[in-house]
């Protein structure tokens, strides 16, 4: 008579339900005919049942609140074209908006935002904002010539904006499944044998002040391209690093730009974590479990140069990073030099290959 | 007086040049066709041995042609091979040539190639023309199927003398398919520069340094699985070569008719 075994599980291979056959002493999948070793399958289960989902919470206590007098040296601005809402100390005068260029009106005393906990003072003026305008524009084949001659580089701004930093701990259980090959081949057949693996990987990182731009009038995607900051040159708030400058205000809360940050540091620790599973021919993650602890938020101003500019009713962007100088920003195409290059490289590259195929004897 | 001397002269050097020529162009003692097993009549092997030499003059190669009652001990290759070495076929210093042996008794036949004859005729060729004339030797109409090898010969040595042709239809779309895509790769990375403002996918550079610690690590072997395909048959274009029992290289094959 044959003994089952109550012990039931998962099939590696095809999630089937396998059992422990003790006539076999071993176990076979009965729906992918695949067979394993008792030690490999408990192994395996045990770590099955420590996977856990994501979790990620974050203590936002990010900002202050501003003292009277302090307040009363700001003035707030709105401009009724766009809706951009902006600040500046008493000493600066601000007449256009730094978004779309038209005028703003004063709108009085600040109110209803928080304190920032840091600012990175600019360190690069506006000449040099100028010429890095003028390097990102050089050397680029398909930009339209006239571009570079209309652009109203005198209205490029200093702006500081504010960032959420996000500070984390993340802690993280990833399974994954790899695989090994190896081929070899007779005189008739080439063998291919595929080994697979489970693989587990756990461990923390710290992640630092991961920046989420706080303001729906810059655009997201614009200011994760001038990154990275460098925080070590932060300095504690005070409203005297504003003068000359502009500012603008937060409209996007602590708790609303944590998704963003999570995205991040859950995408860096993934890739990280990834990159310990080597020597093997294909990975692919089966689970990923990552907590993050200890998150606390910080709101922070951070030095951007702003040039708005409109060309063939097209609105175009750039940004300089005010620390480090990274100059970014998408430019319009000139079609005609793009259907040009297209078609003298075509014509050029082959009749080079023409000749090469024939030189070769080859076709 | 002295134009008769310079007549003579010149009529000596002419003579001994076209002897010295003469001699290295015949260093074969036996016609193109050697019909032993008298397969031909008279009429058909003064035809086709004219056809031969034809052929062979033309593209400087020769094309030989034997029919024997048997092989001895040999195999059909290498009587072939011995047959075209120690008889001195072969056109010019290269001895380049083909000869086609036919045996009798063994209903043998093998190609042998010397010299240029091994790059012209490669493994596919000699192939297809076994398909074309070794009907006509299984059925016994001898006179037919040595012409048609004779024809085939003509054929292929025109070709391969004629070389690659520059203009081709095939070579202009591959190396036009070539420049669109490098082109295309080019033109590409020109657009690229224009685009500057994108998401940065990971936070990688706000990780502390050192405060990446791996306390798990594990790797379990689970199963493998072990598939085979059939080797895919060379099909290769050269040809394949072997070393005679004179030292000399050949090409060629052999097939029973």
């Amino acid at each position: 008579m044959v003994i089952l075994e109550l012990l039931e599980f998962k099939c590696p291979s095809c999630g089937g339900a396998v059992g422990f056959d003790s006539r076999l002493q071993k176990v076979k999948c009965p729906y992918c005919d695949t067979e394993f070793e008792m030690e490999t399958l408990k192994a395996y289960d045990e770590a099955l049942k420590s996977d856990r989902p994501d979790e990620m919470k974050w203590e936002t206590q990010a900002g202050s609140q501003w003292d009277e007098s302090e307040a009363s040296k700001i003035n707030a601005y709105i401009c009724k074209s766009c809706g951009g809402e902006i600040v500046a100390d008493e000493n600066t005068a601000a007449t256009n908006c730094p978004f779309c260029n038209n005028p703003v009106v004063m709108t009085g005393r600040l109110s209803g935002v928080l304190r920032p906990d840091y600012v990175i003072p600019f360190k690069l003026d506006k000449k040099a904002a100028k010429e890095g305008l003028k390097k990102h524009l050089q050397g680029k084949k398909l930009l339209p010539k006239i571009f570079k001659d209309e652009n109203r580089i005198e209205e490029i701004k200093g702006i500081y904006v504010p960032f959420w930093l996000f500070d984390a701990d993340a802690y993280a259980n990833i399974r994954y499944k790899a695989t090994k090959v190896r081929t070899w081949s007779d005189n008739d057949y080439i063998y291919t044998q595929t080994s697979y693996y489970s693989v587990w990987r756990g461990g923390s990182l710290t992640f630092e002040r991961v920046p989420v731009d706080g303001s729906t009038k810059m655009p997201d995607d614009l200011m994760e391209s001038i990154e990275p900051y460098d925080f070590s040159e932060a300095v504690d708030f005070q409203t005297a690093y504003l003068a000359g400058y502009l500012a603008d205000k937060y409209d996007v809360k602590a708790d609303e730009s944590i998704s963003r940050a999570n995205e991040r540091i859950k995408r860096s620790t993934e890739e990280l974590f990834a990159s310990t599973v080597t020597g093997y021919a294909t990975v692919t993650t089966e689970s990923s479990n990552i907590h993050l602890q200890n998150g606390t938020a910080k709101y922070a101003l951070y030095p951007v140069w702003l040039l708005n500019t409109i060309w063939n009713n097209e609105r175009y962007t750039f940004a300089m990073n005010g620390q480090t100088g990274k100059f970014v920003g998408d430019l319009p195409m000139d079609k005609a030099a793009y259907w040009k290059w297209l078609g003298g490289l075509t014509a050029a590259v082959g009749a080079v290959a023409y000749l090469i195929l024939f030189l070769l004897n080859l076709l | 007086m002295r134009k008769r001397n310079l007549l003579i002269v010149l009529t000596i050097i002419f003579w001994v040049a076209s002897l010295v020529t003469g001699f290295a162009a015949s260093d074969r003692e036996l016609p193109l066709l050697v019909d032993d097993a008298d397969l031909l009549t008279d009429n058909e092997e003064r035809t086709l041995n004219s056809k031969l030499e034809r052929i062979s003059e033309e593209y400087q190669c020769e094309v030989a042609i034997i029919t024997v009652n048997s092989l001895g001990s040999k195999t059909a290759t290498e009587y072939a091979d011995d047959f075209f070495d120690y008889n001195g076929y072969g056109y010019g210093s290269n001895d380049d040539g083909i000869l086609l042996l036919v045996s009798m008794k063994s209903r043998d036949v093998a190609i042998s190639t010397h010299g240029f004859a091994i790059r012209a005729f490669t493994d596919a060729k000699q192939d297809y023309m076994y398909d074309k004339f070794l009907p006509y030797l299984s059925n016994g109409n001898y006179n037919k199927a040595f012409s048609t090898f004779a024809d085939l010969c003509d054929e292929i040595l025109a070709e391969a003398r004629a070389g690659t042709p520059f203009l081709s239809g095939k070579r202009l779309i591959v190396s036009l398919i070539i420049g669109v895509i490098i082109a295309l790769i080019v033109t590409g990375i020109m657009k690229g520069q224009l685009k500057s403002v994108r998401y940065q996918p990971a936070a990688s550079s706000y990780l502390r340094n050192n405060s990446f610690s791996l306390k798990v690590s594990r790797d379990l072997y689970l199963y493998s699985r072990i598939s085979r395909q059939p080797k895919p048959k060379s099909s290769s274009s050269g040809s394949s070569t072997h070393t005679s029992s004179s030292g000399r290289t050949h090409g060629g094959s052999s097939r029973k008719f």
